[in-house]
């Protein structure tokens, strides 16, 4: 919830440095903004993703008017592609292009956004409306928002694979103001998703095997069959999530938070969260945040399938079904200083580095993997 | 704890919370407006957050689903 954030302050890019750097840069203008950034994301798991990204958006009017661009670049020697994949390292380039529009109506905000995206083997349509609104003299803020994606997957060197996807979103929200140092926020997120929901590469074996290497080469004994991934045609799924913002004196804020999902695939997860934020003076802004993740898996998934391939109706060797227990550790810091002209309202850099971990429960190729995902950039309000 | 407990209990805890809010007068809402009492700091940065979110876990949903899917995630 940002209703009591300076609107220059919102149009703002953050961006990110590790060891791996990412570059940013934002330009904004009086109620316009320009944001570029990129972001690295590097794992044990030999996955390395570059994530530049571009947001515009001008006011005409009432209207406020959106444009975002994303690029993300992926090479990848992970368990999953020399396992499962039919490569033993992949680069791959996925892009999104998203507009928007919002305007501001009788006391509330309304919103549409259209998103597109492609991969070599994926190309993805999604459609969004969303709207907030302020009540009880702006202590009490509804929020909904419904969305409709459709996608199309394919699989490369076979031309004649195509299958489809579609899927419907739907939120609502209510943030509250509490007392004069707390607000609350609660939501419920759902959707529904028909179609192809598996992975067009990833295959499945059986038995009680053994699997090593032979220098980089996976070897694999006691396999008794293969079947292609499948997974449900359908799918429902359920988020409810609470977070709070807490002022503790000396410029200090604790924003703790718990999020529930479930599905109808058999998927539970919990995730807690808590973030500590501090003002030091006027120009910087740091913060602290640790997560706890843990997600039960689904139903038809397991480790090894023991038995024959016609016993099972649906199977997988996607890991992110299986049980999986995560943390993360943020620190974050935003560096700002107020214009030194009458044309610029604030200018700065805000940087990131997040540390997660990840344990496979029930998987036999990876026990975990940790990630350092960085962000640097700087902006500049207009 | 079972899934109609945590249901049970965020019903509980919305009805309690709603119940027990008092007026905060504009006036007194000084703290309320700092910047370190939003719940995003950048925007941009939520939205990368979800795409890594969604590249590792199946378990979370978090305003991804319906904005656009693929992520490389063989």
């Amino acid at each position: 919830m940002r209703r009591f954030g300076l609107r220059s302050r919102r149009r703002k890019c953050g961006v990110g440095a590790i060891l791996l750097v990412l570059v940013s840069i934002s330009v904004a203008a009086a109620q316009d903004q320009i944001v570029a950034k990129t972001e690295v994301y590097h794992d044990s798991d030999n996955t390395t993703v570059v994530r530049p990204s571009f947001r515009i958006v001008r006011n005409v009017g009432p209207v406020e008017l959106g444009a975002a661009y994303s690029v993300d670049a992926i090479t990848t020697a992970s368990i999953d592609v020399i396992t499962q994949a039919t490569a033993t390292e992949f680069s791959d380039r996925r892009q999104e292009v998203t507009v928007s529009l919002d305007r501001s109506l009788f006391g509330a905000t309304y919103g549409a956004s259209y998103t597109h995206s492609t991969e070599s083997d994926y190309r993805s349509n999604a459609l969004a409306a969303h709207f907030s609104r302020d009540l009880f003299d702006r202590q009490t803020t509804l929020s909904g928002r419904v969305g409709y994606v459709r996608d199309n997957v394919f699989r490369i060197l076979d031309p004649r694979f195509e299958e489809d996807l579609t899927g419907w979103g739907y939120m609502a929200g209510v943030s509250q103001v509490v007392s004069s140092t707390l607000i609350v926020q609660a939501s419920y997120e759902g959707a529904y998703l028909s179609g192809f929901q598996q992975s067009p590469y990833r295959f499945v074996r059986f038995g009680r095997f053994d699997f090593h290497f032979d220098g980089s080469l996976p070897v694999f004994e006691g396999v008794t069959g293969t079947r292609r991934e499948q997974h449900p045609e359908e799918r429902l799924r359920h988020t409810l999530s609470t977070r709070a913002a807490w002022y503790l004196g000396h410029e200090m804020a604790l924003h703790p938070g718990y999020q529930f999902y479930f599905d109808d695939w058999g998927i539970e997860s919990h995730e807690i969260s808590l973030q500590l934020l501090r003002e030091f003076g006027s120009h910087v802004i740091g913060r602290i945040g640790y997560r706890y993740f843990r997600q039960g898996a689904a139903d038809f998934y397991d480790g090894q399938y023991v038995l024959a391939p016609s016993r099972y109706k649906y199977v997988s060797a996607d890991k992110r079904l299986g049980p999986i227990e995560a943390h993360l550790v943020g620190l974050r810091f935003e560096y700002g200083i107020d214009a030194p002209s009458a044309d610029l309202v604030r200018l700065g850099v805000d940087a990131k580095i997040d540390w997660n971990f990840n344990r496979y429960l029930d998987y036999l190729f990876l026990d975990d993997r940790s990630a350092l995902i960085g962000q640097f950039g700087f902006f500049v309000d207009l | 704890m079972t899934r109609r407990d945590v249901v049970r209990a965020a019903l509980l805890s919305a009805s309690l919370l709603l119940a027990g809010c008092a007026s905060v007068q504009p006036w007194e809402r000084d703290r309320l407006a700092k910047r370190i009492m939003e719940f995003e700091l950048d925007e941009r940065e939520r939205a990368l957050q979800r795409v890594v979110d969604k590249s590792q876990y199946e378990g979370m949903l978090g305003g991804g689903t319906t904005e656009g899917s693929g992520c490389g995630c063989n």
